[in-house]
């Protein structure tokens, strides 16, 4: 290569990995600035400092959020809604999504489209009409209600990857075990589903996210603070004349954890290729 | 043991033409029966029907002398090997092969007795705890071997396993599918759609065509006495020559070339006097003479197989091949002379395309 193609190679490489910083440290600061504010204490809430860790840290935010807030209460909530989701979410998607990946049935395609749609309205859009659902069958300020929202809202995504996800996988498979001895159910559940883990993976994690950090429909449906989920709890730390900062970012850090925690678990599911080698080529 | 019978098939999908239509065969208890024929002529959509994975419209489906029309695959007592291997990737070696058993709730001892036969068999025993992603093409097509034979069921399905193999590796696994079956002796349905695989390997060949049975027989059958046109070109490498004659009643006229007759041509072909026919030679009997007596031919292309060569020539206008052994000193643009032999040719009717006997 020439020294001219060289030198341009050089700059390029330079170009790009400084926009990467940039756009990194956009990202993480905002996140470093949120412990931080976590770790203050309560006379230095409102510090013009940059620094990341304060002055006198100290982690009194998070022992009031846990023992002086019913931050347990909501977090209890949130677990209960986000872990329900997830499983009526995955099992709903992981079915569907089959029957629509290997069936061909009057509404497939109307069905499939029907999916999409719902997803280009935003979730405001289906606010009211959620509601005057929910009302009428008496489920408005309970967590059965919340949970029914958000696996409608949740499902159409995870059913598309399913979907997606089965086409992938040969057919054959399934035949050779029906051939083998097993029902088409028999084939489904010992062959396509665990075929299907990235896919299932990443519709858990849709799902429970879905749940877990949503407020505006939680908002609605939800009314009575024993039924608060985090982000409703969250946001009523903050007070009309004063807002305790310090713990409202705590709260915000210990709500991440679960989220960050379930990325890193599942990190390894989320890369696909599991197939590779059963089939020719 | 188990023989299949196949009456009146009919299978169509959607509204679209049939894919199958009136399909009789049997295959004989113990017997390893080809199916061969061209792409889209219906060979792999029986051996579907015949494993329960797809539904006929009409007839019947016989295994071990039981119609098995609405029997599910798992019912049939059948074992199938895919084109494409369908090894399970998330087993290993072992477990790919006891499936069938364990889906079956055979005792654990047990599985692992067959599991083990049928590995030593196939010579997998040393990779028995592999995943398939590990395995070469080769291995591969070992494994769907085994998980077939470790069921010793009635009816073993093959459609078109050799067809991603390389073609060294092809011809062992010919040999080792053979083997098997002379010391198993399973009835085999085995689909392909190489005529030499057919050859070799089949006891008896069925030619199917547009989802119709063309002809049934013995290899050998079917190369010296093909029941049609289509029969004739497909079994045979390099095919027939077919060329359109015109029977003269003492001689034959292709184009401005004319073939003379023996006794036994104008006693077959006396209801075709003054008639359009299809005469059909072997390459192997059509001889080249550099000069002498003979139709005037040029070659086109001299392909060296080694032990023999095909020569591509053109006779009026129409392509011929013959096949010769060693390799002739003839090259591109030369003129030559050529015998076609019409005591061994084969006619077929201008018409049906079928056999004048």
């Amino acid at each position: 290569m020439s020294r001219e193609g060289n030198r341009l190679r050089i700059v390029k490489s330079v170009v790009i990995h400084v926009a990467l910083v940039l756009f990194t440290m956009a990202v993480i600061y905002p996140i470093l600035q949120v412990i931080s504010i976590s770790l203050r204490p309560g006379d230095r809430l409102y510090s013009t400092s940059l620094a990341l860790i304060p002055d006198g840290a100290t982690l009194h935010a998070y022992y009031a959020i846990f023992f002086e807030k019913p931050f347990l209460l909501w977090l209890r909530n949130s677990l209960l809604v986000s872990i329900t989701v997830t499983i009526i979410g995955v099992a709903l998607a992981s079915t569907s999504g089959y029957a629509f990946a290997r069936f061909r049935f009057p509404g497939h395609g109307a069905g499939m489209l029907g999916f999409l749609v719902s997803q280009m309205f935003p979730a405001t859009m289906l606010l009211l009409p959620l509601f005057i659902l929910l009302s009428k069958i008496g489920m408005i300020d309970a967590i059965p209600g919340l949970v029914i929202a958000y696996v409608a809202t949740a499902l159409p995504f995870c059913v598309w990857t399913m979907k997606g996800y089965y086409e992938s996988i040969p057919v054959e498979l399934e035949e050779a075990a029906m051939v083998d001895g097993t029902t088409r159910a028999g084939a489904f559940w010992k062959i396509t589903l665990p075929l299907s883990a990235p896919a299932l993976m990443i519709t858990a994690l849709f799902s429970f996210m879905t749940a877990w950090s949503e407020f505006m429909v939680a908002r609605v449906i939800i009314q009575s603070q024993n039924l608060y989920t985090l982000p409703l709890g969250l946001e009523s730390l903050a007070g009309t004349f004063q807002t305790e900062w310090a713990n409202y970012s705590a709260g915000a850090v210990v709500v991440c954890i679960p989220v960050v925690a379930l990325f890193l678990i599942l990190n390894r599911y989320l890369v696909s290729g599991l197939t590779l080698g059963g089939v020719k080529g | 043991m188990a023989g299949i019978i196949l009456r009146n098939l009919t299978k169509s999908y959607g509204k679209g033409e049939p894919v199958l239509e009136g399909i009789n065969l049997e295959v004989h208890d113990q017997e390893f029966m080809v199916l061969v024929g061209p792409s889209g002529c219906g060979k792999s959509t029986i051996l579907r029907v015949v494993s329960g994975l797809e539904d006929i419209d009409d007839g019947e489906i016989l295994i071990d002398d039981r119609v098995v029309n609405d029997v599910p695959p798992r019912d049939r007592d059948i074992a199938m090997v895919f084109q494409s291997y369908a090894l399970y990737p998330h087993m290993t070696v072992y477990e790919n092969i006891a499936f069938g058993l364990r889906v079956r709730k055979h005792p654990k001892e047990k599985i692992d007795g067959l599991v083990r036969e049928a590995a030593d068999t196939l010579s997998l025993s040393s990779m028995l705890e592999k995943r398939p992603g590990q395995l070469s093409g080769g291995e591969r097509q070992r494994v769907a071997l085994g998980r077939a034979i470790v069921r010793k069921p009635k009816v073993f399905l093959f459609d078109e396993p050799l067809s991603n193999l390389d073609a060294k590796l092809r011809v062992q696994m010919r040999a080792e599918i053979s083997a098997l079956h002379e010391r198993l002796r399973i009835t085999t349905l085995y689909v392909t759609h190489d005529q030499v695989e057919a050859m070799t390997m089949g006891e008896r060949i069925t030619v199917l065509r547009d989802g119709l049975v063309q002809q049934v027989d013995k290899p050998m059958g079917l190369y010296s006495n093909p029941a049609n046109r289509f029969v004739g070109e497909f079994i045979g490498s390099p095919p027939m020559n077919v060329l359109p004659a015109r029977w003269t009643g003492t001689e034959l006229q292709v184009g401005e070339s004319r073939i003379p007759s023996t006794p036994e041509t104008i006693t077959l072909l006396a209801n075709h006097v003054g008639r359009e026919v299809f005469v059909g030679v072997r390459p192997e009997l059509v001889e080249i003479q550099s000069e002498g007596e003979g139709l005037p031919a040029r070659v086109e292309l001299v392909e060296p197989m080694g032990g023999e060569s095909n020569i591509y020539l053109t006779m009026g206008g129409r392509r011929l091949i013959a096949r010769v052994d060693g390799l002739p000193s003839l090259r591109m643009g030369d003129d030559v002379r050529i015998r076609m032999p019409a005591g061994q040719a084969h006619f077929f009717d201008h018409e049906t395309e079928r056999r004048i006997i």
